[in-house]
């Protein structure tokens, strides 16, 4: 309750100008918008870069934050629409798979953890954009069906959907590392 | 695969880890980034209003300046007509005294006046008529009487004026009158000079 207190009174700081405030509120949720950045451009830089354009974004757009929702919501919208207008810019699915795969061939690849995590993003990335979108918000950021809608812009039933055919893709994706094959 | 082992793997894959000196300075990054685009949109603003002030100023100059010259020549183009009108008033009315009922038209084109007289005097000095026709050849007025007979077009067209003064152009194909122009090809005005005379 205090927290959300707190960052009531950083939100209209915010509003008036205060950069100190919104630093405050970028200190809270930064980890956040960056995982979600990087779970959809499937790039490190590109991640940091869609987290920064977020932030901007919301400062200027924070007088059309009513408060009906989460902060947290209302920005992951924000982010969101960010990264799948980011996607729109490399335009292809496949060239933003490309570059992830060329951003990570000479990574060190050492232990099954690190093959594991290599394994996953990458499949995660020849997702398709909404499909990737549905499925990070509420497998990695724990957000209900309803919640996630809400940020994405579409019925619930869509993210269900879409949360669906992306389980079903990365399960035959990812079957032959967890038998100890190799993955595509 | 069930859902808990996806899930479960997921899991397994982390964002990258970033240096503590990042997210500390990721913040003020951000600031950064807030002041870089305040100014730039101040600007761009400052911008947009100068180049729409200066693209409303030179329309409003534009417009005003067409306006100037639409009332100009409309201005001279009815100063021209009211002289038309007072040369043919005053010339059918010499000539109608010169050659009482034998003028049939007066003709002026390229330059030239021709009088068309009835050999004998039976002409019906009726309303007369000040037409302005402009064909492929040029253009001619023509002053007359309603009832007469003008070349338009090669063809022989009879001029009628109705008791209201309205003037119609009959010829073999087509009617013209102010309100329904059929002379294809031809541009006809009409000025009924009757009451005048």
């Amino acid at each position: 309750m205090v927290a959300h207190d707190e960052e009531q009174d950083w939100i209209a700081r915010s509003r008036k100008g205060d950069h100190e405030a919104f630093e405050a509120l970028v200190r809270r949720y930064q980890r956040m918008i960056h995982a979600l950045a990087f779970r959809m451009t499937g790039s490190s830089s590109d991640a940091e870069d869609v987290a920064q354009e977020t932030f901007i974004a919301a400062f200027h757009e924070l007088d059309g934050f009513k408060g009906d929702a989460r902060f947290s919501s209302w920005l992951y919208r924000i982010a969101t629409n960010r990264c799948l207008n980011w996607i729109k810019r490399i335009e292809r699915r496949a060239h933003a798979y490309e570059s992830w795969v060329n951003e990570n061939k000479d990574a060190s690849i050492g232990n099954d953890d690190e093959v594991i995590a290599h394994a996953v993003q990458g499949a995660l990335m020849k997702l398709d954009p909404q499909q990737r979108s549905a499925l990070v918000l509420t497998a990695y950021e724990n957000l209900s069906h309803a919640e996630a809608a809400m940020i994405l812009g579409c019925a619930e039933t869509t993210v269900s959907w879409r949360v669906f055919t992306a389980r079903r893709k990365l399960k035959r994706w990812l079957t032959p590392l967890v038998k100890g094959g190799r993955v595509d | 695969m069930t859902d808990p082992e996806l899930n479960e793997l997921l899991r397994k894959s982390p964002t990258p880890s970033r240096s503590d000196a990042y997210w500390s300075e990721f913040p003020s990054l951000v600031s950064c980034g807030i002041a870089r685009a305040a100014p730039q949109s101040v600007f761009e603003r400052k911008r947009f209003r100068f180049g729409f002030a200066t693209a409303f100023a030179t329309g409003l100059t534009v417009v005003c300046l067409l306006v100037g010259f639409w009332f100009g020549a409309r201005r001279n183009q009815n100063a021209a007509r009211l002289e038309d009108t007072a040369q043919a008033r005053k010339l059918i009315a010499e000539l109608t005294t010169l050659f009482p009922h034998q003028l049939e038209a007066i003709v002026i084109e390229n330059g030239r006046t021709e009088l068309r007289l009835s050999e004998k005097a039976d002409v019906l000095e009726s309303a007369a008529v000040l037409l302005r026709i402009c064909g492929k050849t040029g253009c001619a007025r023509v002053i007359t009487f309603s009832g007469q007979q003008v070349r338009v077009n090669e063809q022989w067209c009879d001029v009628l004026v109705d008791s209201r003064g309205n003037v119609i152009v009959a010829g073999p194909r087509f009617v013209w009158s102010k309100a329904r122009d059929a002379s294809s090809g031809t541009q006809i005005d009409a000025k009924s000079l009757g009451d005048m005379l």
